[in-house]
């Protein structure tokens, strides 16, 4: 048999509109770093990466999309990002300054420039895995789940992403060898 | 190589002015999550025909299209699934057993079963003007995918388990329970009273 057993709970539109706010802080100070990172290794604007963040988050709000767990949610943000970031190189102009690469000028850090010169200059889908593989730590089967290809595709990948990146820095710098 | 690129990336930042403008941007975006409007009773049927029309169109487009995805990618929520033939196989699809609804408030004319990855089981009743969704996953997160905020909650108990039915002045349009190792939710298109989620809620088996 069926029965009530709570009394009937009322939820006004300023209530509800505090839930989705809850919830866009809560992303944006768990995955806004993160998001921002991935978006300018795409990009190398702030601007450009920034507002990258901003309809990501929004897209997140706007879909609610159904995610299990932590993992799913982060990887549903990094595929969205990564879409809107390529969506943008493609259709949109790309801002010019790379703030990045100024301030390590400014701060002489020449190796450091040499270096983030080099990605920049590996095609987009070599650049994707080096970042989610050296920066984010991830498994070639989460980047798999991101960026929605094969496993093999990412090592393939990211096995190519290392050679032309040793090709130019040459020695001194350790690559790790492990997937 | 992971030493300095790390070095490098660490420099972009989100600035605590940047997190401030961002968050005002959000906490004022026009959203359709959380901001529900309930249509009077004689516009339902014109808006069931409008969302009719633009499914069949969307079908169609995406069918022409040969994809399933948005511009941006974005699936909506929807990662990997796979189509069953029946509940049994829907079952062993997720890995375990999955109920079926004994009582549907209207003639259901088309039952459609999807595994999503991850093992979210999924049953969809449909009839010509209306639908109902039910879903199973492991755990005690809520698996309706429905991040609305309704403006009206109450509680039931079925069986021994308390079940959440969300909705607003006119019905209940969303169910949610667990029993401490699934969890269950079953969203319909129409607004219900307590009574006909009793017997929609008495007949999952």
């Amino acid at each position: 048999m069926c029965r009530a057993v709570s009394e009937t709970v009322r939820q006004d539109p300023e209530d509800r509109r505090a839930v989705v706010n809850q919830r866009a802080e809560a992303l944006l100070k768990t995955h806004g770093p993160g998001i921002l990172r991935f978006a300018y290794s795409y990009l190398h604007n702030m601007a450009d990466a920034e507002e990258i963040l901003q309809d990501t988050l929004i897209q997140y709000l706007k879909t609610a999309p159904v995610l299990e767990t932590e993992a799913h949610e982060k990887a549903w943000l990094y595929r969205v990002a990564g879409n809107l970031s390529k969506n943008r190189i493609a259709y949109n102009r790309v801002r010019s300054a790379d703030e990045l690469n100024e301030s390590l000028i400014a701060d002489q850090r020449e190796d450091l420039s040499f270096v983030w010169e080099a990605v920049k200059a590996l095609p987009l889908r070599y650049r994707e895995v080096i970042h989610l593989f050296y920066y984010e730590g991830l498994s070639t089967g989460h980047i798999a789940a991101i960026l929605k290809v094969k496993e093999s595709t990412v090592r393939s990948r990211l096995l190519r992403g290392r050679e032309k990146l040793k090709a130019v820095l040459k020695e001194g710098y350790d690559f790790g060898e492990g997937l | 190589m992971e030493k300095a690129y790390r070095e490098i990336m660490d420099r972009v930042v989100l600035s605590e002015a940047t997190e401030a403008r961002l968050l005002q941007t959000l906490r004022t975006a026009q959203l359709q999550t959380g901001t529900t409007t309930r249509f009077p009773r004689y516009h339902r049927l014109a808006v069931a025909a409008c969302v009719a029309l633009l499914l069949a169109g969307a079908v169609v487009l995406l069918g022409e299209r040969g994809e399933k995805e948005s511009p941006s990618g974005v699936q909506s929520g929807l990662w990997d699934r796979t189509e069953a033939a029946s509940c049994q196989e829907l079952s062993q699809l997720v890995g375990f057993p999955v109920e079926t609804l004994g009582a549907v408030p209207f003639e259901v004319t088309d039952v459609r079963y999807t595994a999503y990855g991850g093992g979210l089981a999924e049953i969809a009743y449909s009839g010509e003007e209306q639908n109902l969704v039910l879903r199973k996953a492991m755990g005690q997160t809520d698996p309706s995918g429905d991040y609305t905020a309704y403006a009206v909650q109450t509680t039931v108990e079925v069986d021994g388990s308390t079940v959440t039915l969300n909705g607003a002045e006119d019905g209940y349009c969303l169910a949610v329970w667990q029993d401490g190792t699934y969890s269950w939710s079953i969203r319909s298109t129409m607004a219900y009273s307590t009574d006909v989620w009793t017997e929609i809620l008495e007949s999952v088996a």
